[in-house]
């Protein structure tokens, strides 16, 4: 009998926009929590910033610039994948496209590209995404964290990131979330390495 | 399921999405029967998406997850209700008639029309729990903070009401 009322119930058509409403819905609540990702790019970039007063100049690059290289603390093992993965929203293999520009917002200068997302190992991104990487250009300044060299136009890279709700990009961590994709044999190589990280991903407490 | 509400009480939006996606669907056509529109049952969802993952770090039982959803959408739908000032407050009537068991062919034989116009709010809520969420009385009295006389009571009563409605309709047809 009561199969009557829920298929009565049922009638009720589904508009197409329901799962975006209940996206914004969990977006809203995230904005508004101090979030793991805000909470942890906090933790990467003070260390950077006090770091930065003690920077190590490198020197001129090729192009004149003098370089800083800065160095960042984590809360955990980066170099542990099955960490990296659990701590990181996404995890995919992209090219990048077009460089963005710089921001310094936060008191660190970041450096945002276009990149098109060929393929997901964790999350489920796709088209163009903005990618945010620490680091960039200032003045007759090339700032990199940990020496992680600038994404450049054109390369696959496999991507390691968070993503900032607010602003609608995806940090990458230094280092370990930007790994240059030499060929299509490295790139199976690590696309079958971070599936099994993704497997048994130890999230971050 | 557990492993997922596990990971969204620690902040996991993802996880909390796939879950609530489970729901969304049951979420809405209850809201809609509250609403009566499609925006504000969106609007219902969306709230309920929002406050819903705003307190699962306080859930202490993973296995009511979804009773616990459920009431957090009919208070969501209550909420807008009453900020949109359509609700009319309940006047209680006196039960003139409260039967043993619940007639079969009477919840047969109700429309979603019925339900979405003949009743009022705490009826729905009881019906919908009843014979959509297909909880208990006893579940329902827990769920809305009533006694459970009161859950009876306003199940029979608004079964009562549909039972009119429906007696009417088949007067007009004759």
């Amino acid at each position: 009998m009561s199969n009557n009322i829920r298929q009565e119930i049922n009638k009720i058509e589904i508009p197409a926009e329901l799962s975006t409403r209940s996206k914004k819905g969990i977006e809203r609540a995230k904005a508004e929590m101090p979030s793991r990702s805000e909470k942890k790019w906090y933790f990467l970039a003070v260390p950077a910033l006090a770091a930065a007063l003690l920077f190590a100049i490198a020197g001129p690059d090729p192009f004149g610039y003098d370089v800083i290289t800065i160095q960042t603390s984590h809360a955990f093992d980066v170099s542990d994948s099955k960490k990296l993965v659990g701590w990181a929203d996404d995890v995919f293999i992209g090219k990048v496209i077009k460089n963005e520009g710089t921001r310094d917002d936060d008191g660190m200068v970041e450096t945002q590209f276009k990149v098109k997302v060929s393929h997901n190992i964790k999350g489920d991104l796709g088209g163009d995404v903005i990618v945010n990487q620490q680091g960039g250009y200032t003045g007759n300044t090339l700032v990199l964290v940990e020496n992680d060299q600038l994404l450049k136009e054109g390369e696959q890279y496999l991507f390691i990131t968070r993503h900032n709700t607010k602003g609608d990009w995806h940090t990458l961590v230094p280092v370990y979330g930007d790994i240059l994709i030499e060929n299509d044999q490295h790139k199976d190589a690590l696309i079958a390495k971070y599936r099994d990280a993704y497997e048994q991903e130890i999230p971050f407490e | 399921m557990l492993k997922l509400i596990n990971k969204a009480q620690k902040g996991n939006d993802r996880a909390f999405l796939e879950l609530f996606q489970h729901y969304e669907q049951e979420i809405y056509r209850m809201a809609f029967v509250y609403v009566k529109n499609q925006n504000d049952a969106l609007d219902v969802v969306q709230e309920t998406a929002y406050r819903s993952f705003k307190a699962i770090k306080d859930l202490k039982e993973p296995k009511y997850f979804k009773t616990w959803l459920i009431r957090i959408a009919i208070s969501c739908s209550l909420d807008i209700l009453r900020k949109r000032k359509k609700v009319i407050p309940l006047k209680p009537e006196f039960d003139e008639f409260i039967p043993a068991a619940v007639d079969e062919d009477l919840v047969s034989a109700i429309s979603l029309k019925d339900l979405i116009e003949g009743l009022q709010e705490e009826e729905k809520s009881v019906i919908l729990l009843k014979f959509y969420q297909g909880l208990t009385l006893k579940e329902i009295s827990e769920m809305l903070h009533i006694p459970l006389g009161t859950a009876k009571t306003t199940l029979y009563r608004g079964l009562n009401k549909l039972r009119k409605i429906m007696e009417g309709d088949e007067a007009n047809e004759q």
